[in-house]
């Protein structure tokens, strides 16, 4: 051993006395230094910075030769010139020779005939937001994003429209291969690059899960030295826009006129502000580190985030805590052997919405405690004022603030996804791949309430609670009390994947052939889970995860649940072929079952085609401006089975059937459950597409311009069958035709200047949703009711009526103003102006979507010696927004302080809003609001530090503002709502504001 | 050779799986029986008849679209409640206004469909079952014909020829099709309901042979009494007196007001009814039957207030009969029990037939709904007889019941002044019974008694009521609309 160690250090002595020092600058291709640039010695490893004027120095031995590299340069391996050398870095067009991931393989951007668009992660780090799928709003032409701000929820997304009708709606995420349901466990800091899969062509190879388009994530890995950074960052949300409400005595004014009698004193004492008592400042803090780094043959990357936040309803909580270690092995010969493994603990304790509607709803008249420090009520004395032994009762007994600590519910999650990857190089030509992906999901929670302390604090006057107000129930025969209920629930789901293929790969002459052949298991929804509930608690601790027998003098009851699994079985192949370097051609094939279906419609097979023409490679091409140009077609099968099984002949079994003067006796039949349609199968959705890809400039501008036709000749729509069948449940049939046609066109600008970086982009997306056809016989169904007001508050329609129009429409009574006594008048079918009280379906109309039909990003990034800034914004046009909260307006609730200021009186007959009133009116397009915007959506501004000490390898530190401002056309707090789109889409009704966020930070490598 | 020996290994890891078709044939496991063998036992082939008298504590089946078709139509409701609260559309029942699109008539149209596939779902199965006894299967299959009888009963007097569905279908083949949307004639229909009742005649025991535990089951006096109603709305006479002969074992409750009560279920007099449980940690009782039609006050009320009965109604019983205050309760009223209806109750009576004692509120309790009574057995056997001449054989049967009611004997003497006794007899006895609207259309009395309360009865269309919309647009027009809807 010691004689080892003496003889490297010779070795290493002889080295050192036969080393020269080679002294050099480094430029870009216009002779601009570039400093940081990485000079490696070849034989020795010996490692040198170019300082900031571009210049290093490093020691070689003799014979060494330099490898000199930059990111965005090509890197070049040199024979040093003593003892000094000018080393011209030449900038690699990064937009063409790219490589982005396409499903089971890479392909370099240049050589595919697909709609592939890319974010790098380190444009994500950008933006300091905990919801990865939010990252990408704005920056993808093709991609539409509706912003969802709650903590822990995820924003609605949808890739070139919205393809289904009742089908799951969601893209299919890829993680590093691995199958995933959501990005809830992948900390955005981990990301190292987004690829969004749009056309047929990227997606057939995904098959039946990819017609809503599919998001591949790559996670990071180690690279070079071992290194260790660290990542601070904390911030403040607020709701970017408010609404103002109306001051106690305008309420009261307000009030008493719509009640015909005076018993509000309009000289009102308090003035309460519920969203500042509702509301806090949301604030998050999230903490990063990662070590990563690589020998010759090993790479790994081990990293730990935590992120709290609170939300801006009080007392909500919900912290995240991400491992995730990526390890490769590369003997960089035959065998590369790769696994990941990602550990997610989510804890929250979550607040409704419905706080927020409460806050809007509830009169300012009242305080939130009397003065004896007991939650006020909605109790009016006869002086007109809240009075705690008042007998008014004007407004639903509640008080958001007494129900924020009655309300005691949290959860806590684990999440736990692990992979296998091997690729073993068979020959030079031909390699095989196999990947085994799974994933194992616990989620608890509880859901406590104090109906005795509720009891209680909504009737302040009372002694004795002996059950009102719904609080008994009948347990054995016998009348019990309920005090206080708890019910706790836990589930464990598993899913996994696994994946083998072959790939050929081999170039004779001009012609380049890769084909690929692959096979594919898929189980998913493999859960299990118990609920337990009780009730009269003897324990009331705030928190409810143990507890034990003796604790239930009334019993438990608990149900147990397991589900049927999913499987899926799929074969694909895939050929690529490139002649001359300018002529493409993709094929793809993919051939799926699912068990979702019946023996004999399982099977599904995929085709797609793609083909491409880089023009530039062409001899005839004169290379002036235009440097880069590719044209781009294809045309494939996609489909989506994303439903719920289609189960039938299954037995509805039920334990409390009927008693024939004894106890109860057991029923079962199958015939409520016996029809379903045992010939559907996936949803089918062809799409031809074409694209020019493009370059000026010598790259410095780059684009594309897409066209897209989606065609889903097999959507689902839930049809209730015949009635005399008995069947109770609407079964799933293939019964429209949907259509999504669009355009989208992208733009990019890059140039590098003296220490000065410029670079700005822009897209946009128009898209043209229709249902075409309903080509089967359904019942009409209504949707998006708001709650309480009858049939006429259903805002949209799904049946022959809703054929020519986009999903997500809404379907309203026509306003027409107001009558000679401010009541609001409607158009019926004849163009009449009537009373809401004779209107009919018949007299609704279509108004718009909640969709988009164009969506905008304008992103600019500077950077100028150690300063950073970057500016990214978005904006819609086209769609709609429903004011929900405000049609839904109850007896005696507050008012907006534009109803307040120009509502009809016989003093102001050219009013804005109509007469008082308590009564809710129908749902009518004086609700629905233009949801055109435009916000800055992130101002990110970063100063690097330089290196401190050898330990500490410098960093930056930045200041981070999300949403600093929006330009709305829409009076409530947002125009972006998400929410199912034949549902609630774009109506604004317990629904979650869009927040500005203020982020500071600070990020160190060592 | 090292490399073919690799490219073996690697095609062999793709057949294999590959081979692995069955990977598809998942096992459901949702709502499925933990062991589908328990259907060849004496539990699983009764839990198959259970499901269809479970039907009958449906909402959609037995509570408020029901009470909305058959009592508050009538002359002997209102529809109660407040003036404001419709019930959807109840205010239109009680106005004659109703049209194919209201909610009540699509609900008691799809119900008894449900519960009709729930009986043809058992009598596919029970022939098929192994391991049970050959007497207790016969038994079950007689059970299941007259609930289907009952239920094609209530559809035929509601909406006049209806599609008779009678096995289990497929609505995607066209035959089946044509079965489910088609209507059939009024005397097709009742042509399947007799063949149906003979045949449970045939194979049901008499009530006393059952256990205690199984007395609300369907018995052969039941079907016997069904029948000779069915006879009745044929106006069959002599059928009617040959069946009503035969249902005995029964008599009448002494005190008329114990019918009612709990203790009163299955008694001497009951035939045949529909049984709500009460008690125990999950009661199943009739949907909401006797919520919706509890006392409504601001304080101290426990329903909706829905169904009162009439000022007509209440003029209808003779002084001295001892029904009324049965039937009626009222405001400020101290109830059998000792609970007061609160004095500032909304309406100014209340149906007292569907009070239960226990939780009189609840979703879910013990209030059961008396469709076939004894009483209405001699009340049947007095109008035949009546029609046939034998005016002695009918006051002998109709005196029964009033004898019972605390009443004298009937003062009538002629056919025609006795079938006016018989009908108004039949009108206070069966009050709030679900019977009133169907004998006036069947007596064509409905004209002049509806106009007697203001309505208006429009004679060739309210006979019965609209076919559900929805099915007519399901059926691209095959089933057709009840003239003047």
């Amino acid at each position: 051993m010691k004689k080892i160690i003496l003889f490297s250090a010779i070795v290493l002595s002889t080295m050192f006395v036969n080393a020269q020092e080679l002294k050099g600058l480094i430029t870009d291709e216009t002779g601009m230094p570039l400093p940081g640039a990485n000079v490696t010695a070849t034989v020795s490893k010996v490692v040198a910075i170019s300082d900031f004027d571009g210049n290093f120095a490093i020691k070689l031995a003799k014979g060494e030769q330099i490898k000199v590299s930059y990111i965005g340069y090509g890197t070049q391996t040199l024979t040093p010139v003593f003892p000094k050398m000018t080393i011209k870095l030449l900038p690699e067009s990064t937009a063409l020779n790219e490589v982005v991931v396409v499903g089971y393989g890479t392909r370099k951007a240049i050589d595919a005939t697909m709609a592939v668009a890319k974010i790098k992660g380190d444009e994500l780090t950008k933006q300091k937001i905990s919801n990865p799928t939010q990252a990408m709003q704005g920056k993808l032409a093709g991609v539409t994003i509706i912003q969802n701000d709650r903590p822990g929820e995820e924003s609605y997304i949808s890739i070139r429209g919205m393809g289904t009708i009742r089908a799951n709606a969601n893209p299919l995420y890829i993680v590093d291969g691995m199958r995933i349901g959501n990005l809830n466990n992948i900390s955005v800091g981990e990301i190292e690059s987004y690829e969004v899969l749009k056309d047929a062509s990227a997606l057939a190879i995904y098959g039946n899960d990819a017609a809503n388009g599919v998001i591949i994530i790559t996670t990071k890995k180690g690279k070079g030295d071992i290194k260790i950074s660290a990542e601070s960052y904390f911030g403040y949300k607020t709701p970017l826009k408010m609404v103002e409400m109306a001051s106690s005595n305008a309420y009261a004014q307000y009030t008493n006129l719509a009640n015909g009698t005076v018993f509000l004193s309009q000289d009102q004492p308090v003035n309460t502000n519920w969203f500042k008592e509702v509301m806090q400042p949301g604030t998050f803090n999230t903490n990063e580190i990662r070590f990563s780094g690589s020998t010759d043959n090993i790479n790994f990357s081990l990293s730990a985030n935590r992120q709290d936040e609170q939300s801006i309803i009080r007392e909500s909580d919900y912290n995240r805590t991400v491992a995730r270690l990526n390890l490769e092995f590369d003997n960089d010969k035959k065998l590369k052997l790769g696994s990941v493994f990602n550990i997610g603990f989510t804890n929250g304790k979550p607040k409704s919405n419905g706080y927020l509607t409460q806050a809007y709803t509830l009169s300012p008249i009242m305080p939130v405690y009397y003065d004896d420090g007991t939650y006020a009520m909605p109790i009016v004395g006869s002086n007109g004022f809240i009075e705690k032994s008042g007998t008014g009762l004007y407004d639903y007994k509640y008080n958001p603030i007494a129900g924020l600590s009655l309300d005691q519910n949290g959860f806590k999650n684990l999440n736990f996804t692990g992979a296998l990857n091997l690729e073993y190089k068979l020959t030079n030509w031909l390699k095989f791949n196999s990947n085994f992906g799974g994933e194992i999901n616990n989620y608890k929670s509880y859901n406590f309430y104090n109906n005795e302390r509720a009891y209680f604090i909504y009737n302040p006057l009372a002694t004795e609670y002996t059950g009102q107000d719904g609080g008994i129930i009948l347990i054995d025969g016998e009348n019990v009390v309920k005090k206080n209920s708890l019910e706790r629930y836990s589930d464990v789901s598993k899913k996994w994947n696994l994946n083998y293929y072959l790939t050929f790969n081999k170039v004779f002459g001009m012609h380049d052939v890769e084909f690929m052949l692959g096979n594919e298991y898929i189980a998913d929804n493999i859960k299990e889970g118990l609920s337990a509930n009780t009730i009269n608690l003897i324990d009331t601790n705030e928190e409810h995860w143990n507890f034990t027998l003796s604790e239930f003098p009334n019993g438990i009851k608990s149900n147990y649940f397991e589900n049927t699994p999913l499987h899926k079985l799929s074969y694909f192949s895939r050929l690529n072929y490139k002649l001359n370097d300018k002529y493409l051609l993709t094929a793809n094939l993919r051939y799926d079952g699912s068990s979702r279906f019946y023996d004999g419609y399982r099977w599904g097979l995929f085709p797609s085609f793609g083909a491409g023409w880089i023009i530039s490679n062409e001899k005839f091409w004169n290379k002036g401006m235009v440097n880069y140009l590719k044209l781009r077609g294809g045309w494939g099968i996609i489909g989506n089975e994303r439903i719920p099984n289609n189960i039938s002949k299954v037995f509805n079994y039920s334990a409390n059937g009927y008693s024939f003067g004894g106890p109860l006796e057991e029923s079962q039949s199958a015939a409520d459950t016996y029809f379903v349609d045992t010939t559907i199968s996936w949803e089918e959705t062809r799409e031809y597409s074409a694209g020019i890809d493009f370059g000026f400039l010598n790259n410095k501008i780059t684009g594309n311009i897409d066209y897209f036709n989606k065609f889903n000749q097999k959507a689902m729509v839930p049809i209730l069958p015949p009635v005399t069948t008995g069947a109770s449940q609407d079964i799933l049939k293939h019964a429209a035709d949907l259509l999504n046609e669009g355009v989208e066109f992208a733009i990019n600008y890059k140039k590098d200047f003296n220490h000065f970086k410029f670079s700005a982009g822009a897209n946009y997306t128009f898209i043209h949703n229709e249902l075409l056809k309903i080509y089967r016989n359904i019942q009409t169904q209504y949707f998006g009711n708001l709650g309480l007001g009858g049939d006429n508050s259903n805002l949209r329609i799904l049946g022959n009526e809703a054929v020519g129009q986009p999903l997500a429409s809404y379907w309203l009574f026509e306003y027409a103003g107001l009558n000679d006594q401010g009541q609001m008048l409607y158009y019926d079918q004849n163009g009449n102006k009537v009373l809401e009280n004779v209107l009919t379906n018949k007299d609704r109309k279509f108004f718009g979507s909640a969709i988009p039909t164009s969506t905008l990003g304008l992103n600019l990034s500077f950077e100028y010696k150690r300063l950073t800034l970057d500016i990214q914004s978005y904006g819609t046009l086209g769609a709609k927004i429903y004011n929900g909260k405000m049609n839904k307006k109850l007896k005696n609730e507050n008012i907006e302080l534009s109803v307040a200021e120009d509502f009809w009186s016989p003093t102001n007959t050219d009013a804005k809003y109509p007469v008082p009133s308590n009564s809710m009116p129908v749902a009518s397009t004086f609700y629905l609001e233009s949801g055109d915007f435009f916000r800055i959506n992130n101002v990110y501004l970063s100063f690097k530090i330089d290196e401190v000490n050898k330990f500490t390898k410098g960093g930056n530190i930045y200041v981070n503002v999300i949403n600093p401002f929006i330009l709305q056309k829409y009076s409530g707090f947002s125009p972006e709502i998400a929410g199912d789109f034949y549902n609630r889409m774009g109506v604004e009704l317990d629904s979650y504001p869009t927040l500005r966020t203020l982020t500071m930070g600070i990020k160190l490598n060592f | 050779m090292k490399k073919i020996y690799s490219i073996l290994v690697i095609v062999v890891f793709f057949i294999v799986p590959s081979c692995t078709q069955d990977f598809l044939d998942v096992t459901y496991k949702e709502k499925i029986l933990a062991n589908p063998e328990t259907l060849n036992s004496d539990a699983g082939a009764k839990a198959l008849v259970t499901n269809v008298y479970a039907k009958f504590l449906d909402w959609n089946m037995s509570s408020f679209s029901w009470i909305g078709l058959t009592s508050i139509v009538d002359d002997n409701a209102d529809k109660g409640s407040s003036p404001t609260d419709t019930g959807s559309d109840k205010h239109l029942l009680d106005d004659l206004q109703h049209t194919p699109s209201i909610g009540s008539v699509k609900e008691v149209f799809k119900a008894n469909y449900e519960g009709i596939a729930r009986a043809n779902d058992a009598l596919s199965k029970l022939p098929y079952i192994s391991g049970v006894n050959e007497s207790l299967l016969n038994r079950l299959q007689g059970e299941t014909k007259f609930l289907r009888a009952f239920m094609y009963f209530n559809l035929v007097r509601l909406f006049g020829g209806v599609p008779i569905v009678d096995r289990v279908t497929d609505a995607e083949n066209d035959n089946d099709k044509l079965l489910l949307f088609q209507r059939k004639p009024v005397d097709e229909v009742y042509t399947f309901i007799i063949q149906d009742l003979n045949d449970a005649i045939a194979v049901l025991p008499d009530k006393a042979t059952y256990s205690f535990d199984e007395r609300g089951r369907v018995s052969k006096g039941a079907a016997l009494a069904l029948l000779a109603k069915v006879q009745l709305y044929r106006q069959n006479w002599n059928e009617v007196i040959n069946l009503t002969n035969q249902v005995t074992g029964y008599s009448l409750t002494p005190n008329f007001a114990e019918i009612y009560k709990l203790e009163g279920e299955f008694n001497q007099e009951s035939i045949f009814e529909i049984n709500g449980y009460g008690s125990g940690t999950t009661p199943k009782g009739i949907q909401q039957y006797s919520q919706t039609q509890g006392a409504r006050a601001a304080n101290g009320g426990w329903g909706w207030g829905f169904n009162t009965p009439s000022i007509s109604l209440y003029q209808a019983f003779e002084s001295g009969d001892v029904r009324r205050d049965v039937t009626i309760m009222y405001p400020g009223e101290t109830l059998y029990d000792g609970r007061v209806v609160p004095a500032t109750a909304e309406n100014p009576r209340y149906n007292y037939k569907c009070y239960s004692s226990l939780n009189p509120g609840a979703d879910h309790n013990d209030t059961n709904i008396r469709y076939l009574r004894y009483a209405e057995v001699l009340l049947m056997k007095a109008e035949a007889y009546n029609e046939l001449g034998n005016t002695i054989e009918a006051k002998n049967a109709l005196n029964q019941v009033r004898t019972r009611a605390g009443l004298p004997n009937t003062p009538a003497n002629s056919q025609a002044d006795l079938r006016i006794a018989i009908w108004k007899e039949r009108r206070v006895e069966l009050a709030m019974e679900h019977d009133r609207w169907f004998d006036l259309i069947r007596t064509g009395q409905a004209q002049t008694s509806m106009a007697a309360v203001g309505k208006t009865f429009v004679v060739g269309k309210h006979e019965v009521f609209p076919i559900p919309q929805e099915i007519i647009d399901q059926s691209n027009g095959v089933t057709s609309q009840n003239p003047g809807y």
